[in-house]
Formats: structure tokens, C-alpha cells, sequence
């Protein structure tokens, strides 16, 4: 077996890092590389590859003018599937001078913590410091300047400005000083902005106008990240109290993101582990921090910023359907290794530092250890590596043992795994630390600083330390010379300072002999932490620490000088191996991005189609379901409305009948009883006051005033009885009266029961009271008003009626009814085929069919809901043509949307479109344009080809779109595909907005067009164009 | 006379040109009561000179807010009427003026900082006072923010009532740059509520959260005692009779713009910047005077006619 082997170096040490998490501290929002990642050897997975696309797509689009340029991504997958890793890496990858093209001045990153957004919210805030903070805000207001200089001078001038803005931003006062711009003006336009960014919340403005203050500078900067302000502060401020509600937090965020885009800096906002900003402690959905970060993914793309979410699997999954229909095509999916990719993994790593290149071959561990390997950490390609490295460390100790043909196998990485200490963790290592030191007795500070000396742990005594303690974490191989490098620096600086303090070194998990030793030789005392022992080794010199009087001594700065080049040395020769292993893996990883990515930019279109047509569905699906809500409450309301009016005809009339009846069988009345009589009969006034007129009664209808009627009358029906009562203890001084008290009584009974019974609908016919019922479906709907129809016989005049209707059931059975169109099939088989034959004599039912035209026709432009008027435009399509032309221009100039329906369908001749109409672009004008044109007449495939010759100005032929079409998109024709590239990509994403199914006023949100299929085909084929110029870039021979 | 200055004095500028842009503040520089143009329309004062008028015969106090945008001539308004109120007051020159430059919310501190400068310009013109007022007005700052407004009314009186009973008796005013909210108002109405003085403030007429919405002043936030002036844009008849009249005063020469020059260059702009535009224009004349053969004193060299400012304007007007 071994001579099969390529490879027969066992690695000098251990490759693989024994920590193989990323951690990054949350560090000013600089423009400066990130050093505590930028070593990271990190391949172009194929997540990390869409990412980098999303970034790249990012910096090329958001200098663009006006809004919407930003982006928005949700990294989800699986825990150690390098979720972190990847983005932390292209973060740093990105990082920048500022203005320089493709980097990234604002990059903020924060992990949650716990479902608080205020706590992420300060920590983004956070950090910015108040120099950063008061420079984004001058900045902000400088280009705001510039801008009302150039509306003075124009656009030349206002650029000079705004390039002399940013060399110096505070000659913004300068030029307010010179009367260039007026201050006051400046203020209103970005007052102008922030309410649409921030909702209108004044405190944002002041707070970033103190910011320009020197004297309230700190209080404002305090405000704006999130900290408390004082009371005195806060009143200086002009602010409420200090942000606290996450709404505030929200707009704060949107605010940094607004401010950014606006002086053309790229920001990118990263929201790690936001899995438990998601979920609440008790594992369910978090609702308002999920409304929260969607209202974040609709405002940050917005505003041109970027935004990336990075959480786990089940964060992606309970998300609300819109909120992942807003990441849209940006929802990425880190995933676990395959086998091969793991042998491939673990060769690079190991390649790295035998310097033995040999692809697929993982000595010294076996093609059986590596698949061992994969199923003990489940493909997690934190874990393999975190595994490898203990199985190689223990292999290592046992090497004089026992491991067969120097091999590691299977079994030895089950044994291992299976006794396996779980990898070194820096958080572990931390608490067993402070537990220690707190058993100790010993008062200490973390994280502690004094100038330029940084501890991870000082116990203090006076004003100088005893104890420091460094955690170094090195977390790839390479960081173990860099990390000892760094901790050499704090040797220096606390002998600088000539503090007797003892340094102890802790190393997490691992350290190379060479560096150890070196090490050593410098620091106090140096732990390798991998367990219960190294604390122990702490333990004696925190014991010993007390009473300590004379410290050891660091090595002197000579000595000091000599190990730092050794580690220096060290640590290049290490460059050299991670450069390698970087470049083996990125090659690795690219065939591993190959074979799980679709080939070439037309799988990726498949998917993206795939993706749109399921947003289409979804969105017409969601609009069906709001539309017939608005159908269902407004008919909820008008059936609520009915019932309430037949009770209060029952209480202010049956009641009262039923009082008079008792009144008159009690006559005389007697001084007692006086008191109810006079209340019965105000009450009886109450009554009709609220029953005729109009405006109390629409008051009644729907408020509890009904009460008042109605507590009226019982008070009245209340004394009443008492009355009563009366007249039966004494029944002989009424007989004179019993007829007329009976009829009264009865009658009043009759009407109050029949107006119950009726507000209940218990009197209505059967189809009736089915209409009066809430339904589920349009089709429903449908079937229930012709039912209606069928069994009611409605003349025109009822028909009529029924379309001015407070209940929507009703109107739709007004305009969809059976009879109206049996009123057109009579004329029209009287009259002539078309059935506006106006030139013979007027047709019997003509008259009462115009005037039912015209009810329908006033109906549409009263409608209140989007499928009556909907319904009532399409009916109107066999209206006579003068009445369409009419209606259709009419609703052209009143911008009624749903006239799309009518202009589909009209036989009429074309229409004259209002004059003055500035609406090239609307659904309407487009329609109408497009069928009065001779394309018009020709199929619906030329819409597109109208809507670029004459919507948005793009002079091509109709030939050259059908080329291309049939070239599916000219991917396959570079002479179309030159073609193609000399149409601005600015006219392909206006016609894409024209046929939108998405966006408010595309065709394509006319769901129930009978083109719509036809529609939704061409807003694929744009999109398709676009997708291929943005896959393609500057490439002249169009998409691979 | 320096060389600098001798074209302006051949031109009979004995002080420079006379369209400075700096505020007329009549307190510092009494020759500024001399510059003050009445412009037909622009500030329509009448009203609010009969009610300071009224106001310094009742010795009640007076209070306006003198309201424009940016470069309208506020501040140059607000100094107008404090040196007609004391004139009203028949003062003269006898009063005590402090500005209040107002920075923030806190009404506390901007009326503090009145109290503090009026005592400074006390001490700056060697007044007398009672020294039981000069004790309280040293410890003004020990008085608790919580109580001021009545405390501070205290000491306004007893401030208004000792300088109008020195033996020449002074009067005070305060001019606060700058109205944050409404309630500045109402509070400095409380504040100077018995004392026979007057209380200026200028307003931001913009829209934005650093200044109170000119809606909210002229809503019943505070009743009829406050008025309110109105500063707008120049006309462009206005601009030819501001342009006109500081010359006038300036000059024995003709004046030397060309009026529908000024009136299609400069209408419906802010009176700071017309004169600031106007300077320099006069500038540039002369320099070309100067460099060129015209003779001066000869004042046709200075003649700008229509088609010399609207060539010129845009070489001076410049970001």
C-alpha cells in the first residue's frame, strides 16, 4: 500500500488548525484590511464565489443615480459550514481607501448575541468613532451643498465643490460663510431626505447637526449610537430620551446606510448569527425582530447600501415568504464537503507544509480515515479540520507505537474522535481562566489597556499590573507565528515601561516546538491550553503571584530583538507555505465550484427563471387573495350596515307601537305614570330623529349609538310595564280600550319581529341569503351572484340599482349578471350581429340598455375595488364604441389602472389618447398605444418590440428582437450579442419595469389579462437580456 | 489716505464703497443708524414700530421675532428696532443691548447666558447698581433650573427698575439670533414679563428640524403681545432703491448702476447677498477704472450699464 502512495513525508507539524472557527472582533468601521483575517487561507468555494458575485454586482451598481442600487443576501447553512469565514474574508477582501473603485469604506460587522436589537444596533453604531461619525454627517451635508450650488452654478461648479468637499469637508462653513449656499436651505433638503429615511423623527437631524458642534459633539454622538444621554444632555439635544424603541434603532441604521450611499461610499452592514435575533429564548419566532430585519432588507437595498444576513438553516426557513422573496436571488447556501472534496481539503493542507504536491492523495491519513473523518464531523468543514488536527496530534504522540505502515486509518480516527477533547475553545479557555483566577482571591480586568499595551487579563496592583495574561488563538497554522509575534510586542512594551508584571502566554490548543521555544525564552511563563492541566500549570503561578516580590525578569531588549527575528523568520517561511496552500485550494475549490454549479451563465438563467416564474406565482397568488379581501371586508361592512338598519326600524318603530298599545290600555294616566309616558314618546322622537335622518342614521349604522335608540326605548318599555301593571291591578277603568291597545301592541310586535327576522336574513329567498355570505374564491363569487341572478329575474332598473349598491356582492351581480347579457344577445339579435346598428331605428331596448351602459360605465369610476372594476371594465367591452372611447380616455387622463381590461378587449376604432398625458410609460397608455399601432394588429410578441420602439425610445428593428429572441436572448450569436450591448441597460430595465409583475403599474401585474401569459413571456426574455449583461460585463463575445 | 483708498475717495467714497454686507448694529457703530434704508415693502415695519412705540410710552415690555431665510437681513432688522425702541424710550443712546446666540434646546442656557450679558454690558458702561442685584446676579447660576423663569423675572425687574432710577436713566434690550421652538418664546415672555424691554429673536423661516415651523409662531403658542416681522427675497424695485439710497448717502456722484441692469441681475435675491454683489461689482469697476485710461475723477468711468453687469456678474459670481 505504501508503495501506492505518492506522498511519504509525514508533515514536521501539524497542518491543520486546532481551532478551526473564525472570530473576529468587532473593530472600527476603518477603510484598513482587517490583519486578524487577512491571512485566512480561504478558497473560492462555491459560496464564497456567489457572494463575491453579489459584492462585486454591489460596488458596480451603487454610484448609480437614484435609489434602489443596493443589494441584500442571506448566507444560510448548516453550523461550521464557513458561513463566517466566507464573509469575513470577502469583507476584508473589499476593504478599502475610500472613493477608491471596488473597495468598501463602511464595513460593519456584528454577530448577535441574543434577540435584542438594540445591543446590535449600539454595536454597529459603536463602531464609528465620534471623528468617523462627525465626518460621515459633514460629509453628508457637504454634498447636499454642493448639490444647491450647482442648482445656482450649475452641474460643473457643483462638482468642483463637491471634489474641494471632500479633500477638507469643513470648508462646508466656508461656504456658507461666502453666501454660496444658505445653511437653511441645506438643512431643508436633507431634512427633505431623512424623513423619507428616518419617518420623519426630528431628533436625527439635530443630533447630526450638534454632531458639527463642538461643545455638544459628544452628546450627540453618545445619542446617535444608542448610549444613555443625560437628561440635561438630551433637552440640550432637542431629543426625546436616548434610543431605545428598535424602530428607532432601525431608522438609526437606515440613517448610517442613507448617508453613506449619498457621499457615493460603499457600506456593507453584516448581521452574523442573526438565527437569534430570530428565535426568542423560548425557541419561536421573534415576530418584531423579524419584521424588523425585512423592513432592514427592503430599506438598505433602497437606500444603496448592502446588507448580508448570516444565520443558520432553520432562521432561513421560518422567515415569512416575502421576507425571502425580497432577498430574492441572493439566498446563499453554504454547504458540507464531499468526500472527495475532503480528501482534496486535507492533501492541500498537509501539501502546505511537506511541500509534496500530490492532488488526491491525503497522507498520512487514509482514504478510509478521511471518510471516518467526514461522517465524525458530518461533512462540516470546520469540524474535519478541527478533527484532523487531533487525530494528527495524537497520532504524532503514538507514533512510536503504534500506527501500521505509518498510515492513519479509520479505527485510529474513531478512536481518537470517540475520546476526542472536542477542540480548544477560546470561550473555554477564558472561563477556566477567570474561574481561576476568582478561587484564587485575585481582582482582575479584561479586556485591559493602558496606551498601547493590550492584555486579554491584568490583575492589577496600584497603578501597575502583577499579573498579564494573553490568550494567542491560533487559528490557522500560520497564526502561530504571527500570534507569538504580536505577544513578543507586549513583552516589549511592558519592559518599556519598567512594570515588574509577569506575563503568562496562553497558546489554545497548539504550539511548534520552534516557535515554543522561542517563546520561552521571552515571556514569564507560557501555557499551551488544552485542558485541565494547563489550568493547573496557571493555578501555581496564580498561587505563587501574592507573594511574589521579585518578579523574574523579561529577556532584555538585546535578547528581545534576537527572538523577534527568529519568529520573523519563521513566520515568512510560513507566508510562503500558506501562499501555496491558498493557491492549491483555490484550485481545489474552483473544480469543487465547477462541479456543483450549474455550467456557464444559462444554467444559472434556468435557475434564475425557475426562481422568477415561482415570484410571479407567488405575488399573483398574494394580489388574488388581497384583492378579494378588499371585496370581502367592504361587503362584511354593507352586511353589517343591513342588519344593524332593520334592528333600529324594530326598535324605533315595533317598540314604540308596542308602548302606545300599553299606554292607551293604561289611560288615565296618572301622576306616576306620567314620568314613563313622556320618556316613551321621547324616546319614540329619539327614534325617528335617528331614523330619518340620514346623516345620524350612517352614523348608527356602524357605531354603538345604536344604543342610545334603543336604551331609549326599553327605558320607555320599562316604565311602560309599570304602567301596565297599573291597569291590571284596577281593570275596570280600562275597558273601553282593549281593541286598539291589542291592534297597537300586535302590530308593533309584527314589525319589531319581521325587522329581527330580516336582519337576520331569515326572510330573504335562499340565493339571496347565499349571496349575503362571505366567500372564499372569486370563482365562488361567480357562481353565487349568477345564482342570484338566475333566481331573482332583475330587470334593467333593478340591475341599475344594484350597481350603485352598498354591498360588493350585489354590484358584481349588477355587472357580471346574466341578464345584461341577454339584454345584449336580444339587441343583437334584433339589431344586427354587432348589435350597434345606430343607423336603423332605435331598437326596443336600446334606451334602457344605454342607460344601463352608461350606470356601468360611472360605476367603474366609482368603484372602490380593484375586481368590480375590474368586472365592470371588462362588461363595458360590448358597450357601444362611442361610450368605450369614452370610458377609455376617461380612464387614461384619471389614472384608473384597471381601463388596461377594457382596452384589451374594445372593438373600437383607435383611440384618440388625452393630450397632456405625461404618462408614456403607464400600463394603459402603453396598451392602448400598442393596439392602435400597426404592430397592434400583428401579435402580442411585438408588445415588447412597441414598448422599446415607442415607450422608451430604443431604436432597433422588429426583426433584430426576434433574432434574438429565437438565439435565446443572442447568448448564442455574437453578432446580435454586439448589438444587444449598444441598447442601454437602462432602456432593458425600463422595459423590464413596463412589464413588471412585481413592481405597482407593470403589465404584468394585470393578473387577469388574457395576454398575460404572453406579457409574463416577455418580461422573462428582458430580464434574460438583463441577466446576461450583468454575467458578462465588459465581455464583447456575449455569455459562455 | 491710503493707496488703497484713494480711488474710493476720488469717487467721494470717503469710506469705502457703501454696500457692506455686515449687519447694521446702530449699539456698535452709531454711523449705521445713517446707513438704514426705508425700502418701500421690504420690511413693513409701521405696525411694529406703533406697538414699540406704545409699548416705550406704557414702559411694558416688548417682544418680536423678525423672521426670513437665510441672508435677509435679520439681524440688521432686529438691531433697527432695538435702537428705535430706546429712541421711543427717549434713552438715546443710554441702554444696555445683548446678544444671545442660541445653541441648543435648553431654554435654561440661553436665558442664563441673557442674564450673564446683560450684567457684563452693565459693568462694561460702569453702571451702578444695588448691590444686593449685583450679589444675586454673581450667583445667577446657583438659582435651580427647575424654578429660573420666575427667579430670573425677579431679577429683570430689579435690573429694568435700578437703570431706569440712575441718574441718567438707561434702558435694556436682548436679541436672541435664532428661534429653536416656540416655547423660547413663551418662556422669555415669562422671563421678561415685567420689565419695560425690549426682546427681539429671529427666526429661520425654513423647514427642517433645527428651527421652530413658522406655523407654530403664528399659532396661539403665545398671544398678541409678540409680533412678528416678515423678511422676503428683494423685488426688483427694491434692489434699485436699496442700491440707490446707500449711495446717496455716500456719495455726491451719480450713481452708477444701471437700473434694469440690477433689476434683471438681482431681483427676488436675499438683500445680504445684493450687497455683497454690489460691492463687488463697484470693486471690479474701479480696479478697471484704475488699470484702465478712463480719467478720474471723471464719474462716467464708474457708469455700469445693462450689458456691463450682466457681461460682468458672472465673472464675480462664482462658487
Amino acid at each position: 500500500m505504501s508503495g501506492d502512495r505518492l506522498r511519504h513525508t509525514w508533515p514536521e507539524r501539524n497542518p491543520f488548525p486546532a481551532q478551526a472557527t473564525t472570530s473576529q472582533a468587532e473593530q472600527p468601521a476603518d477603510t484598513s484590511p482587517d490583519e486578524s483575517v487577512s491571512h485566512l487561507p480561504t478558497a473560492e468555494l462555491p459560496v464564497i464565489k456567489r457572494l463575491h458575485e453579489v459584492f462585486a454586482a454591489y460596488l458596480k451598481e451603487f454610484t448609480r443615480e437614484g435609489m434602489n442600487h443596493g443589494q441584500v443576501a442571506f448566507l444560510h447553512g448548516d453550523h461550521g459550514t464557513g458561513k463566517t469565514h466566507s464573509v469575513l474574508y470577502l469583507l476584508n477582501h473589499v476593504a478599502g481607501e475610500p472613493s477608491k473603485t471596488g473597495t468598501v469604506t463602511y464595513r460593519f460587522y456584528v454577530k448577535a448575541q441574543d434577540n435584542d436589537f438594540l445591543d446590535i444596533y449600539r454595536r454597529i453604531m459603536g463602531q464609528l468613532s465620534v471623528t468617523a461619525l462627525r465626518n460621515l454627517s459633514l460629509r453628508f451635508l457637504g454634498t447636499l451643498s454642493a448639490e444647491q450650488a450647482g442648482r445656482t452654478f450649475g452641474e460643473e461648479a457643483a462638482t468642483s465643490v463637491l471634489e474641494r468637499l471632500r479633500e477638507n469637508p469643513d470648508r462646508v462653513f466656508a461656504l456658507y460663510d461666502r453666501m454660496v449656499v444658505d445653511p437653511g436651505a441645506v438643512l431643508e433638503a436633507q431634512a427633505s431626505e431623512l424623513d423619507r429615511v428616518v419617518g420623519g423623527r426630528e431628533d436625527f437631524q439635530r443630533t447630526l447637526t450638534f454632531l458639527l458642534d463642538p461643545a455638544l459633539e459628544t452628546a450627540a454622538y453618545e445619542w446617535l449610537v444608542g448610549r444613555n444621554v443625560a437628561t440635561r444632555d438630551a433637552s440640550r439635544l432637542g431629543v426625546s430620551g436616548p434610543i431605545g424603541d428598535p424602530q428607532l434603532c432601525r431608522y438609526g441604521l437606515q440613517l448610517l446606510v442613507a448617508m453613506c450611499a449619498r457621499i457615493r461610499e460603499a457600506i456593507i452592514l453584516v448581521i452574523d448569527q442573526c438565527e437569534r435575533l430570530i428565535f426568542d429564548e423560548n425557541d419561536d419566532l421573534c415576530m418584531p425582530n423579524v419584521g424588523l430585519l425585512a423592513s432592514l432588507v427592503e430599506a438598505v437595498p433602497r437606500e444603496n447600501g448592502m446588507l448580508v444576513l448570516v444565520g443558520s438553516e432553520d432562521a432561513w426557513r421560518v422567515v415569512p415568504r416575502d421576507f425571502r422573496q425580497r432577498i430574492g436571488l441572493n439566498d446563499l447556501l453554504s454547504t458540507i464537503l464531499t468526500p472527495d472534496q475532503a480528501i482534496e481539503l486535507l492533501g492541500a493542507y498537509i501539501s502546505a507544509v511537506t511541500g509534496e504536491t500530490a492532488a488526491g492523495d491525503p497522507y498520512p491519513f487514509s482514504t478510509g480515515a478521511v471518510h471516518a473523518l467526514l461522517t465524525a464531523s458530518s461533512g462540516n468543514i470546520r469540524r474535519l479540520l478541527q478533527l484532523s488536527w487531533e487525530v494528527l496530534d495524537q497520532a504524532v504522540r503514538n507514533l512510536d507505537q503504534a500506527v501500521p505502515d505509518d498510515l492513519i486509518t479509520a479505527d485510529d480516527v474513531e478512536l481518537t474522535t470517540g475520546q476526542g477533547r472536542g477542540g480548544i475553545r477560546r470561550d473555554e479557555a477564558e472561563r477556566a481562566i477567570e474561574r481561576l483566577l476568582l478561587e484564587e482571591g485575585l481582582t482582575f480586568e479584561r479586556p485591559w489597556r493602558r496606551g498601547a499595551v493590550k492584555a486579554d487579563y491584568a490583575v492589577p496592583s496600584g497603578t501597575e499590573p502583577r499579573l498579564l495574561i494573553r490568550i494567542m488563538d491560533a487559528v490557522f497554522y500560520d497564526d502561530e507565528a504571527r500570534g507569538a509575534l504580536s505577544s513578543l510586542s507586549l513583552l516589549q512594551q511592558v519592559r518599556n515601561e519598567g512594570w515588574p508584571t509577569r506575563v503568562v502566554l496562553v497558546v489554545l490548543g497548539y504550539c511548534s516546538p520552534a516557535v515554543l521555544s522561542r517563546l520561552k525564552q521571552a515571556a514569564h511563563d507560557v501555557i499551551v491550553y488544552d485542558g485541565a492541566a494547563a489550568t493547573e500549570q496557571l493555578r501555581t503561578i496564580a498561587e505563587q503571584l501574592p507573594s511574589q516580590t521579585e518578579q523574574a525578569s523579561i529577556a532584555d531588549r538585546d535578547r528581545l530583538d534576537e527572538i523577534y527575528q527568529a519568529l520573523q523568520l519563521v513566520a515568512e517561511s510560513r507566508d510562503q507555505e500558506v501562499r501555496g496552500l491558498r493557491s492549491e485550494l483555490n484550485s481545489l475549490l474552483s473544480r469543487i465550484s465547477e462541479t456543483s454549479a450549474p455550467a456557464g451563465g444559462r444554467g444559472n438563467w434556468v435557475q434564475r427563471r425557475q426562481q422568477l416564474l415561482d415570484r410571479i406565482a407567488d405575488v399573483r397568488e398574494l394580489r388574488r387573495r388581497d384583492q378579494l379581501a378588499d371585496v370581502e371586508t367592504a361587503h362584511a361592512d354593507a352586511e353589517r350596515d343591513r342588519r344593524n338598519r332593520y334592528f333600529v326600524v324594530a326598535a324605533v318603530i315595533g317598540i314604540p307601537l308596542f308602548l302606545v298599545g300599553i299606554l292607551i290600555g293604561s289611560w288615565p294616566i296618572q301622576s306616576l305614570s306620567s314620568v314613563g309616558a313622556v320618556l316613551g314618546f321621547a324616546g319614540l322622537a329619539v327614534g325617528l330623529v335617528f331614523t330619518c335622518l340620514p346623516f345620524t342614521r350612517r352614523t348608527l349604522w356602524s357605531r354603538s349609538l345604536i344604543l342610545l335608540p334603543l336604551g331609549a326605548c326599553i327605558t320607555a318599555a320599562g316604565v311602560g310595564f309599570f304602567i301596565f301593571y297599573l291597569g291590571i291591578t284596577y281593570p275596570y277603568t280600562y275597558t273601553d280600550r282593549p281593541a286598539v291597545q291589542a291592534l297597537l301592541i300586535a302590530l308593533g310586535l309584527i314589525i319589531g319581529t319581521g325587522c329581527v327576522l330580516a336582519g337576520i336574513s331569515v326572510l330573504r329567498p335562499q340565493p339571496a341569503r347565499k349571496l349575503s355570505r362571505p366567500v372564499d374564491s372569486f370563482e365562488r363569487l361567480t357562481q353565487v351572484t349568477r345564482s342570484y341572478v338566475e333566481a331573482t329575474s332583475l330587470g334593467t332598473y333593478q340591475l341599475e340599482a344594484a350597481l350603485k349598491h352598498a354591498d360588493p356582492h350585489l354590484r358584481y351581480a349588477g355587472i357580471v349578471t346574466v341578464k345584461s347579457s341577454e339584454l345584449r344577445d336580444r339587441t343583437r339579435r334584433d339589431h344586427g350581429s354587432d348589435g350597434y346598428d345606430r343607423e336603423s331605428d332605435p331598437p326596443p331596448l336600446s334606451g334602457r340598455r344605454d342607460s344601463y351602459d352608461r350606470a356601468l360605465a360611472r360605476q367603474f369610476r366609482v368603484e372602490p375595488t380593484v375586481i368590480l372594476r375590474r368586472e365592470a371594465a371588462r362588461a363595458l367591452g360590448t358597450a357601444p364604441p362611442d361610450l368605450v372611447e369614452a370610458v377609455i380616455q376617461d380612464g387614461i387622463r384619471e389614472n384608473i389602472a384597471e381601463i388596461v381590461y377594457l382596452i384589451e378587449i374594445a372593438k373600437v376604432p383607435p383611440v384618440s389618447l388625452p393630450t397632456g398625458n405625461d404618462q408614456s410609460t403607464s400600463p394603459a397608455t402603453v396598451l392602448a398605444g400598442w393596439r392602435q399601432s400597426a404592430e397592434g394588429a400583428d401579435s402580442a410578441d411585438n408588445l415588447l418590440w412597441y414598448i422599446l420602439k415607442h415607450a422608451i425610445n430604443v431604436d432597433s428593428e422588429k426583426e433584430f428582437w426576434t433574432a434574438l429572441k429565437d438565439s435565446y436572448g443572442g447568448a448564442q450569436d455574437p453578432s446580435l450579442w454586439s448589438r444587444l450591448r449598444r441598447i442601454p441597460e437602462r432602456s432593458l430595465r425600463q422595459a423590464a419595469t413596463i412589464l413588471s409583475p412585481f413592481e405597482k403599474g407593470g403589465l404584468g401585474t394585470f393578473d387577469e389579462l388574457s395576454m398575460i401569459s404572453e406579457i409574463d413571456n416577455m418580461y422573462l426574455f428582458v430580464e434574460q437580456l438583463i441577466f446576461y449583461r450583468e454575467l458578462s460585463y465588459g465581455d464583447e463575445q456575449g455569455p459562455s | 489716505v491710503t493707496h488703497e483708498d484713494l480711488p474710493y475717495w476720488l469717487y467721494d467714497l470717503t469710506d469705502r464703497h457703501p454696500y457692506r454686507t455686515r449687519p447694521l448694529d446702530p449699539y456698535k457703530r452709531p454711523e449705521d443708524r445713517n446707513r438704514w434704508i426705508d425700502i418701500d415693502g421690504f420690511a413693513m415695519l409701521g405696525r411694529v414700530l406703533g406697538r414699540l412705540q406704545a409699548a416705550a410710552e406704557e414702559e411694558e415690555p416688548a417682544f418680536v421675532v423678525v423672521e426670513g431665510r437665510d441672508n435677509t437681513g435679520r439681524t440688521s432688522v432686529a438691531n433697527y428696532l432695538l435702537d428705535k425702541y430706546f429712541e421711543f424710550r427717549g434713552v438715546g443712546d443710554r441702554h444696555v443691548i445683548t446678544h444671545v446666540a442660541v445653541g441648543d434646546y435648553l431654554e435654561y442656557s440661553w436665558a442664563l447666558a441673557a442674564m450673564v450679558g446683560l450684567q457684563n454690558e452693565v459693568e462694561d458702561k460702569r453702571l451702578e447698581l444695588e448691590s444686593k442685584l449685583t450679589d444675586t446676579l454673581n450667583r445667577i447660576e446657583e438659582i435651580p433650573e427647575a424654578a429660573y423663569k420666575l427667579r430670573f423675572q425677579r431679577i429683570a425687574r430689579a435690573l429694568s427698575v435700578q437703570l431706569a432710577n440712575l441718574d441718567e436713566p438707561h434702558a435694556f434690550g436682548v436679541l436672541f439670533e435664532k428661534v429653536f421652538k416656540p416655547e423660547f418664546i413663551a418662556a422669555a415672555q415669562i422671563i421678561f414679563q415685567k420689565s419695560p424691554a425690549l426682546i427681539v429673536f429671529t427666526h429661520d423661516a425654513y423647514d427642517h428640524a433645527l428651527t421652530a415651523a413658522s406655523q407654530s409662531l403664528d399659532q396661539a403658542q403665545f398671544d398678541e403681545d409678540v409680533e412678528i416681522v416678515h423678511l422676503r427675497c428683494l423685488t426688483g424695485s427694491q434692489v434699485c432703491a436699496l442700491a440707490d439710497g446707500r449711495w446717496k448717502k455716500a456719495s455726491s456722484l451719480d450713481f452708477p448702476f444701471d437700473a434694469n441692469g440690477l433689476n434683471e441681475l438681482f431681483r427676488d435675491k436675499p438683500i445680504k447677498k445684493v450687497m455683497g454683489w454690489l460691492g463687488e461689482l463697484l470693486n471690479y469697476k474701479l480696479k478697471e477704472v484704475r488699470d484702465d485710461t478712463v480719467p478720474w475723477p471723471d464719474n462716467k468711468g464708474l457708469k455700469m450699464d445693462d450689458l456691463w453687469l450682466t457681461a460682468t456678474f458672472p465673472l464675480i459670481y462664482k462658487p
